[in-house]
């Protein structure tokens, strides 16, 4: 088996790290993610998930452990070269499509910042060629190019963001709940879209959403963090059908089904930490599925 | 029958340039905007055009700039040439006979032709009068603005270099640098810049090199905090994330995403700190340690017509209502451009009163 293109290993990351009250935001973290794979970080709000999308892209530094990034460490990447180089690999598409476009510039800007800044086009026509293209391909009309981000929907906005990080043309892409803050109708459509995009430009993906049956559909496999920490791993259908963390449990028994006679049924499991437990690390429990749990099987 | 058809009787022929039908368009071409692309600074221009106050503010400051600036040019007397037989004559306006404008004064409850005692012939008028040593009030005026409004704009353009590069560039490296950045502005803004003006006399000769060196230690400081907290904000947008994901330089985005997103606010405060700067050299000219007789200022004008404010008036009044004119001019004018520029200011502004 080939080496994992993104490999965490315990990372962890503080906020405020200079001050008394720091704060633990990502604790140990370790996971894979295998070229063309795409993999699904589920957890509730404040869990660390953005964060550690973050950590990956090099927008917030590692507090302690490592992440490599094709077999190199992210954090000792220091010179410009190999810098920018991964900044070209590795890109992120943000949460937020009203705060992650710069109101003040237009489509044909935004889109064309990766390429400004790592000078890929020689001519005004090739930029606008390649910009052109990459709405295209994220389903927008290249005259759009002309127009500011506030004169489009959230869901447009959203391509604008994705079509801005494609550009440079990564090889791994950290989607950061790119659909959290849309309708349900376009999530949809921006899920098929971020699926074809991964097979046509043969991406590796970290899908980030704290909506564990939308997860479900782009990913391979997925990852729930709870707390900072990372409690279950395993194949997507098998985390989703048979959960193994009492918090994979609480947390697949707060979705909503549309179905009104099942959702009558529907009981919320609230999760509890087991205050017994002991040391506590990820272990396997079936091939192929890690859960965080210490010796005799109990889960902190 | 009804001759009116209503539209719905008439399902079979729909205006065609009304209705496409679906899958005609690709589906985000519908859901976008027609409407032509406004940029930000037409949609201000627009919210400008709308504020009387501000056109009003503008259209004043234009004339006064325009006349001020061509002083030499239009100025009907040497503002500094002294004619002593014509001192303290009071205005006089061609066509007009309305007392106090006519060349009379009131003297021991009499009105008193000044022009007939001092023999000034008729074809002669001091349209604002002259001062104690019969200079004329009208070209010391125009001279005085030029310089009030120069020391003004200078006060503008060094907010606009030192505070802004400052402030955007503390933010901007933030931690150790920022800390240190800040501590220097705190020291800067705690010398009282009244201080500062008297001990450049030791070294300089008052006037306009000390003045402008007063503003220059200090007077950009609120812009440079503004600008810094500004940028502080922006920096956490994913906007900015995003550049820096995509290997833009912290150079490169504080001029292209910080610098126009904060472009309002920094226009506004330039505006304000024009008024502020007019005041301060007034002042300064005023109390004697700015600019110095016989050079005009407004506030060597007013300093002239207080002492002989119960008998000339107007040589109190002429300059006091320049003073105010432009002074109210600049704070409605920027106070419209805030409204123009950051609408949403505006509603917080009103939601706490």
């Amino acid at each position: 088996m080939t080496a994992p293109l993104l490999q965490l290993e315990r990372v962890c990351h503080d906020y405020d790290t200079e001050s008394r009250r720091a704060i633990r935001a990502v604790d140990g973290v370790s996971f894979d993610i295998h070229e063309g794979e795409t993999f699904g970080l589920v957890g509730e709000s404040g869990c660390g998930k953005t964060t550690t999308g973050r950590m990956i892209v090099k927008l917030l530094p590692v507090t302690s452990g490592t992440i490599r990034f094709d077999g190199r460490d992210v954090a000792g990447l220091t010179s410009r070269n190999d810098l920018m180089r991964f900044r070209r690999e590795a890109q992120i598409v943000f949460q937020d499509p009203y705060a992650s476009l710069d109101p003040r510039k237009k489509v044909r800007d935004i889109v064309a910042e990766g390429l400004d800044a790592h000078r890929l086009t020689a001519s005004r026509d090739e930029r606008e060629g390649l910009v052109a293209e990459q709405l295209r391909s994220v389903g927008l009309n290249p005259d759009f190019m002309t127009r500011y981000p506030h004169e489009f929907s959230g869901g447009q906005r959203q391509r604008i963001g994705i079509a801005r990080a494609l550009a440079v043309g990564p090889r791994f892409v950290v989607c950061d709940e790119p659909i959290s803050a849309l309708d349900v109708s376009i999530q949809a459509q921006i899920v098929n879209l971020l699926k074809d995009l991964q097979v046509e430009k043969r991406l590796t993906m970290l899908f980030i959403a704290h909506d564990l049956s939308m997860v479900r559909y782009v990913s391979d496999r997925i990852g729930v963090m709870y707390r900072g920490r990372l409690v279950e791993i395993g194949p997507a259908e098998a985390v989703y059908h048979d959960p193994i963390h009492p918090y994979t449990k609480s947390l697949l028994s707060a979705i909503p089904l549309p179905e009104p006679m099942v959702e009558r049924l529907r009981r919320r499991v609230p999760y509890r930490q087991d205050d017994g437990a002991g040391v506590c690390a990820m272990r396997q429990a079936r091939p192929g599925r890690f859960v965080y749990c210490d010796d005799a099987g109990r889960f902190g | 029958m009804n001759e009116r058809t209503l539209p719905c009787e008439r399902p079979d022929t729909l205006p065609d340039e009304l209705f496409r039908l679906r899958g005609a368009v690709p589906a985000d071409e519908v859901g976008a905007v027609r409407a032509s692309s406004f940029g930000f600074f037409q949609d201000a221009w627009r919210r400008l055009r709308r504020n009387k106050a501000a056109v009003g503010s503008i259209i004043v400051l234009t004339v006064v700039v325009i006349l001020a600036y061509s002083a030499p040019l239009i100025a009907p007397y040497n503002p500094n040439m002294q004619n002593v037989p014509y001192a303290n004559l009071p205005p006089r306006i061609p066509g007009i006979s309305v007392n106090g404008m006519n060349g009379k004064i009131p003297m021991r409850g009499q009105w008193v032709d000044r022009y007939a005692l001092a023999n000034v012939p008729d074809d002669v008028h001091y349209l604002f009068g002259t001062d104690e040593f019969g200079r004329d009030l009208l070209s010391r005026a125009l001279y005085g603005t030029r310089i009030s409004l120069t020391i003004a704009f200078i006060a503008a353009l060094l907010d606009l270099s030192i505070g802004v590069s400052f402030g955007l560039f503390s933010a901007m490296r933030g931690g150790a640098v920022d800390s240190i950045m800040q501590r220097l502005l705190e020291i800067l803004t705690g010398i009282p810049s009244l201080v500062l003006v008297v001990l450049m006399l030791l070294v300089f000769k008052p006037g306009m090199v000390s003045i402008v060196l007063a503003l220059a230690m200090s007077a950009w400081a609120p812009m440079a905090r503004i600008v810094r907290a500004q940028t502080l904000r922006l920096k956490r947008m994913e906007y900015v994330l995003a550049a820096r994901a995509l290997g833009m330089s912290r150079f490169r985005i504080a001029l292209s995403h910080v610098l126009p997103n904060i472009s309002g606010t920094v226009v506004v405060r330039a505006m304000f700190s024009i008024p502020y700067a007019i005041f301060f050299e007034t002042f300064l000219s005023f109390i004697g340690v700015g600019m110095r007789i016989p050079n005009a200022s407004i506030g060597t004008l007013l300093n002239g017509g207080y002492k002989v404010f119960r008998i000339y008036s107007y040589q109190m009044w002429i300059p006091a209502v320049i003073l105010c004119v432009i002074m109210l001019a600049f704070n409605l004018f920027a106070d419209g451009l805030r409204d123009a520029l950051d609408p949403k200011m505006k509603e917080q502004g009103d939601a706490h009163e």
